[in-house]
C-alpha cells in the first residue's frame, strides 16, 4: 500500500514538472523556503543587530544587498523576514481553509437553507474592501501578530468556501455518495473519508494560491504599521523601514519587494499548474 | 427588467444593512471594555468620562446599536471626531472627492491596459508577443501594489525630479492660472493612477485572455469561420462582443480589491483622501471617522456592485432572472 | 390499514415531482413518478421494467430517502419510512442497501477495497476480518483483491464489491438499480447467477430496476411495467413473458426478440 502511494506521488511530481510554468513556480517557492529555514546557514550577520557604522551600504561585496539606516544586513533581514511572511502567511492560510472548506462542505452538501446562508455571508465579505475593514480590527485590538492573522483568516477563506462547495455539490451525485449514506456511515465518517479526499485537489491549489495573497496582505498591513512591528523583519517592515529611507536608500525597498514578488509569483504559478493538473478539464 | 430592478435593490438594501450591522457587531464583540479602546489611554480619567458621557458610550449595546442606525439612515449623522471635535461627515466630505477621483481615472486606466493587453494575447496565442505580455501581467498580478508606487516615486521624483512625490496640488496651487492649475492636478494624479491601475490591469487581462480563448475555440466561431467571415470581423464582431460583457461584472467584483489599493496609494502619496483619513484616524483611535469610513467604503462597493449588475442586465438581456445569485 | 405481515415493503400512491431546473420564475416541474402503488412480499422478487426515464430509478430513490416523493406513503415492514427521525433512520436505512448500475462510481475511488468493506461492517476489527472474508468468498472475490483501488478493478469485479459491501450492512431489502446494464455480456451472465445465488439463499427480497429483459427473467417474480411515470401493469413472471400483458409489455417482448 505505501508502494501505491510512493507511486501516486512520483506520478504527481512528474506531472508538475513536465508543466514549466508550476515547475518554474516550484523551484522558486523552494528557494525562498529553503533560504528561510536555512536563514542562519546562509548569512553571518544577524536580523537584529544594529552597526551604525555600516549604515546605508549599497548593495556590494560585503553586504549582497546592502544596509539599512542602522547598518543591518539586508539580505539577513530578507531571509529572516521570510520566515515570520511566510509563517504567517501559510498559518492564516491554514486557518482560512479549514474554515473554507468546512463551511463549503456544509453548504453544498447540506444545500437549502445552510446553503442560502453560506453564499450570503460569503457574498457579504467579498464586498469587503479588506484594508479598511482591517483598519477597524487594527484600532481594536491594537496591533499584534495574533490579529493580524486572525483578521487574514475570517476575511479570505471566501474563495475556498465557494469552490469546496461547487465541488461537493457534484461529489455529492455520485453513487458512492449514495452508498456511504445508505450503509447509515456518520456525516462525519462522509466527510472526512467519502468527499474530502475526494475535492482534496482542487482545495490545495486554490490554498496555494490563496498564499500569494496572503503574503500580499500581511506585506500591506505591515506596511502600513499595523501588522508585525519594527523591529521584527517582515517583508512588510523592511517596505515599511524602506519608505522612509527611499531618499537615501532605494535598494531597501526594492529588494524588499523584489522578493516578494518573487515569491508570489512562485506560488500563483504553482497553483496555476495545481489546478491544471488537478482538472485535466482545463488543459486543452 | 422593472421586477429585477427592484429585486437588486431590496438585495443591495439588505446587504447594505447585514454589513453595517457586523461592522458594529465586530466592534462591540471584540474582548475588552468597547469603549475605552477607542480612547487614547493616556487621557486623564475625568477627560474618559466626559467623552464617554458626550458620545452616549455609557448606554445599552442594543440601545446604542439602534440609536446609531437611526442616526445614521436618518440624519445620515456619523457624530463628531474624537480628535478634531468636527462632524464626521464634514472631514468625509473633503477626503471623499480625491478618493473617488483617483479610483476612476485608475479604473479607466487599467481597463484601457488590460483589456488590450488580453485582446492581443489572446488573438496570438502561444506568440512571442502573448508570452511577453503574459509575463508583465504576471509581473503586475504579483507584486505588492504599493511598492510599485514607491519604486515608481523613487525613480520619478527622488531620482529624475519629473513628477510631484505628494499631495494633490503644489505649495503656490492658488497662485497659479487655471490651465496651470490643472496641469499642476494632472502632474499630481500620473504617478498614483498608474500605481493603483497596473496591478489592477492584470486582474482585466486574465479574464479578457481567458474568456477570449474560449470563446475562439467555441463551435459558433468555427461555425463563423467556415463560413468564410474574415478574422478580424470575427474578433470584432462575434468575440469581443462576448467577451467584454463580463468585464463589467469583474469591475463591480474587484472593487472592494481596488478601494484596498487606494488605501495604500494614499498613504504612499500622502494624499488627503479617505485612505489616509482612515488610516490616521485608525493611529489616533479616532473611532467615529474609522467607523464612518469603513460604512461609507462598504457602501460605495455594494453601490458598485448594484450598478455593475443593472449596466450587465441592461447591456445583456439574455442574462436570466433568478440566476445572478448562483453565477457567482 | 389493513397489513398483511408477509409484506416487506409498500407503496402507496407515490408521486414525485421534480422542479426544472431552468433557472427562471417559471415553475415548470416534471412528474417522475405518478400515483404509484405496490408491494413486496417475503422472499419475493419485484421487478420493475420500463424505458430510461419512465421514472423507474425514482421510485428506487424514494424508497432509499434520497429523494423527498411529494406525495404518498412508503411502508417498510409496516413504518412508514418517511416519519423516521434522524436517528431512527441512520440504524433503520442500512436494512435497505442499493447497488447502482455505475459498480465503479459507486465506491470511493480514494479508498481501497478493504477499507470501503470496512466502513461498510459495524463491528470490531477481528470480527470485521471474519466477516470479510466470509464476503469475498461469497461474492466470489479473491482475498488479494481488498488491497485494490475501484480504477485497479474490472466492472465486473467493482459490481461484486458492491455486493458485498450492500450484504455487508445484513440487509433485508436489496435494491438492484439496471445492476448489469453496464457490464460487458460475457460478465452480465456471472453477476446474474451471483444474484440468483444471494436471492436463493439469504433471507433477502429483492427491489429489480431495469430495462433488460433477461435478468428479469432470472430474477424476477412479479414484474411491474412502468411507462412516463405510471405503473400499467403488474403481473408474474410467467405470464409477462407468455405475452400475456398489455400493448406495451407485448411489444417491450417483441422488441427484445421474445416470441
Amino acid at each position: 500500500m505505501n508502494q501505491d502511494k510512493l507511486k501516486i506521488l512520483s506520478e504527481f511530481f512528474k506531472k508538475l514538472w513536465f508543466n514549466k510554468s508550476s515547475r518554474t513556480g516550484f523551484i522558486l517557492v523552494l528557494l525562498v523556503g529553503l533560504c528561510a529555514l536555512f536563514a542562519p546557514f546562509i548569512t553571518d550577520y544577524q536580523p537584529n543587530v544594529q552597526n551604525l557604522n555600516q549604515s546605508l551600504q549599497p548593495p556590494g561585496k560585503e553586504h549582497l544587498l546592502g544596509t539599512d539606516f542602522f547598518g543591518r544586513d539586508l539580505f539577513t533581514r530578507i531571509i529572516y523576514g521570510a520566515r515570520i511572511s511566510l509563517g504567517i502567511s501559510l498559518f492564516a492560510t491554514f486557518l482560512s481553509t479549514i474554515l473554507g472548506v468546512g463551511i463549503g462542505i456544509i453548504a453544498g452538501y447540506f444545500g437549502k437553507i445552510y446553503d442560502k446562508i453560506a453564499m450570503r455571508i460569503i457574498n457579504l465579505l467579498l464586498g469587503f474592501p479588506k484594508l479598511p475593514v482591517f483598519l477597524i480590527f487594527a484600532g481594536l485590538g491594537g496591533t499584534s501578530v495574533k490579529t493580524l492573522i486572525l483578521f487574514m483568516s475570517l476575511f479570505s477563506w471566501m474563495e475556498l468556501a465557494r469552490i469546496s462547495r461547487a465541488e461537493t455539490m457534484s461529489v455529492k451525485t455520485r453513487p458512492y455518495i449514495k452508498s456511504a449514506i445508505a450503509l447509515g456511515l456518520r456525516k462525519r465518517t462522509i466527510f472526512l473519508k467519502y468527499i474530502i479526499p475526494n475535492i482534496i485537489g482542487p482545495i490545495i491549489a486554490s490554498a496555494t494560491l490563496l498564499i500569494s495573497s496572503m503574503i500580499l496582505l500581511e506585506a500591506a498591513l505591515s506596511f502600513l504599521g499595523f501588522g508585525v512591528q519594527t523591529p521584527i523583519a517582515s517583508w512588510g517592515t523592511i517596505l515599511y523601514q524602506g519608505k522612509s529611507e527611499l531618499v537615501n536608500g532605494w535598494w531597501i525597498s526594492f529588494f524588499g519587494g523584489i522578493v516578494i514578488v518573487i515569491t508570489v509569483i512562485g506560488f500563483n504559478l504553482l497553483g496555476d499548474g495545481l489546478r491544471i493538473i488537478f482538472e485535466p478539464k482545463s488543459k486543452s | 427588467m422593472y421586477k429585477y430592478f427592484i429585486k437588486k435593490l431590496l438585495y443591495t438594501i439588505s446587504v447594505f444593512f447585514a454589513g453595517i450591522s457586523l461592522i458594529f457587531i465586530i466592534i462591540h464583540l471584540y474582548p475588552g471594555n468597547p469603549n475605552m479602546l477607542f480612547l487614547n489611554p493616556e487621557a486623564g480619567v475625568e477627560i474618559q468620562q466626559r467623552i464617554t458621557e458626550k458620545f452616549g458610550l455609557n448606554q445599552p449595546i442594543v440601545f446604542q446599536y439602534f440609536k446609531w442606525l437611526y442616526r445614521i439612515i436618518i440624519h445620515w449623522d456619523f457624530g463628531h471626531s474624537f480628535s478634531t471635535g468636527k462632524p464626521v461627515l464634514e472631514l468625509m466630505g473633503t477626503s471623499f472627492l480625491p478618493s473617488f477621483v483617483i479610483t476612476v481615472l485608475a479604473t479607466i486606466l487599467a481597463l484601457c491596459i488590460g483589456i488590450p493587453a488580453g485582446v492581443l494575447s489572446g488573438k496570438f496565442r502561444n506568440s512571442l508577443l502573448d508570452r511577453i505580455i503574459t509575463s508583465i501581467m504576471l509581473f503586475f498580478y504579483s507584486m505588492p501594489g504599493f511598492w510599485i508606487g514607491i519604486m515608481l516615486l523613487w525613480f520619478f521624483s527622488i531620482k529624475t525630479n519629473l513628477l510631484p512625490s505628494s499631495n494633490l496640488t503644489s505649495l503656490f496651487h492658488h497662485q497659479m492660472t487655471f490651465p496651470e492649475q490643472i496641469i499642476d492636478y494632472i502632474k499630481h494624479l500620473i504617478l498614483p493612477v498608474v500605481t493603483i491601475a497596473l496591478p489592477f490591469s492584470s486582474i482585466f487581462f486574465k479574464h479578457v485572455k481567458s474568456k477570449l480563448v474560449d470563446i475562439l475555440n467555441s463551435d459558433f466561431i468555427l461555425a463563423a469561420k467556415s463560413r468564410g467571415i474574415s478574422e478580424n470581423k470575427i474578433l470584432c464582431v462575434y468575440a469581443l462582443q462576448n467577451t467584454l460583457l463580463p468585464v463589467i461584472t469583474i469591475l463591480g467584483t474587484t472593487l472592494p480589491v481596488l478601494l484596498s489599493g487606494v488605501v495604500l496609494i494614499e498613504v504612499i502619496f500622502s494624499i488627503p483622501g479617505m485612505g489616509r483619513l482612515m488610516v490616521n484616524a485608525t493611529m489616533a483611535r479616532d473611532y467615529p471617522v474609522v467607523l464612518a469610513s469603513a460604512i461609507l467604503t462598504f457602501s460605495f462597493v455594494i453601490l458598485g456592485n448594484l450598478v455593475a449588475d443593472l449596466c450587465y442586465k441592461f447591456a445583456d438581456p439574455r442574462i436570466r432572472m433568478g440566476q445572478e445569485n448562483e453565477s457567482r | 390499514m389493513s397489513i398483511l405481515n408477509n409484506e416487506i415493503l409498500k407503496v402507496e400512491n407515490l408521486e414525485v415531482i421534480y422542479p426544472l431546473n431552468s433557472g427562471g420564475n417559471t415553475h415548470q416541474q416534471v412528474i417522475a413518478v405518478d400515483d404509484v402503488s405496490f408491494c413486496l412480499k417475503e422472499n419475493e422478487t419485484f421487478g420493475i421494467i420500463g424505458q430510461t426515464g419512465c421514472g423507474k430509478t425514482s421510485i428506487a430513490m424514494s424508497i432509499l430517502q434520497f429523494v423527498q416523493p411529494s406525495g404518498g406513503n412508503i411502508y417498510f415492514r409496516n413504518k412508514n419510512i418517511r416519519k423516521y427521525n434522524s436517528a431512527e433512520l441512520r440504524v433503520e436505512r442500512r436494512k435497505i442497501q442499493p447497488v447502482f448500475q455505475d459498480a465503479s462510481g459507486s465506491l470511493n475511488p480514494k479508498m481501497t477495497i478493504r477499507n470501503s468493506l470496512e466502513d461498510a461492517i459495524f463491528a470490531d476489527k477481528s470480527q470485521k476480518k471474519v466477516k470479510i472474508q466470509k464476503l469475498l468468498d461469497y461474492v466470489g472475490l479473491k482475498y488479494s483483491h481488498l488491497e485494490y483501488y475501484p480504477h485497479e478493478l474490472s466492472g465486473g469485479e467493482n459490481q461484486r464489491v458492491c455486493l458485498a459491501r450492500a450484504l455487508a450492512a445484513e440487509p433485508e431489502l436489496l435494491i438492484l438499480d439496471e445492476p448489469v446494464s453496464a457490464l460487458d455480456i460475457s460478465i452480465q451472465g456471472r453477476i446474474i447467477s451471483l444474484l440468483q445465488k444471494i436471492k436463493n439463499s439469504e433471507n433477502i427480497n429483492i427491489l429489480l430496476i431495469t430495462h433488460n429483459l433477461k435478468i428479469l427473467r432470472f430474477l424476477a417474480d412479479r414484474i411491474a411495467v412502468m411507462e412516463k411515470g405510471k405503473f400499467t401493469e403488474i403481473l408474474t413472471k410467467d405470464d409477462f413473458f407468455n405475452f400475456k400483458g398489455g400493448k406495451y409489455s407485448q411489444s417491450l417482448l417483441k422488441l427484445h426478440g421474445y416470441k
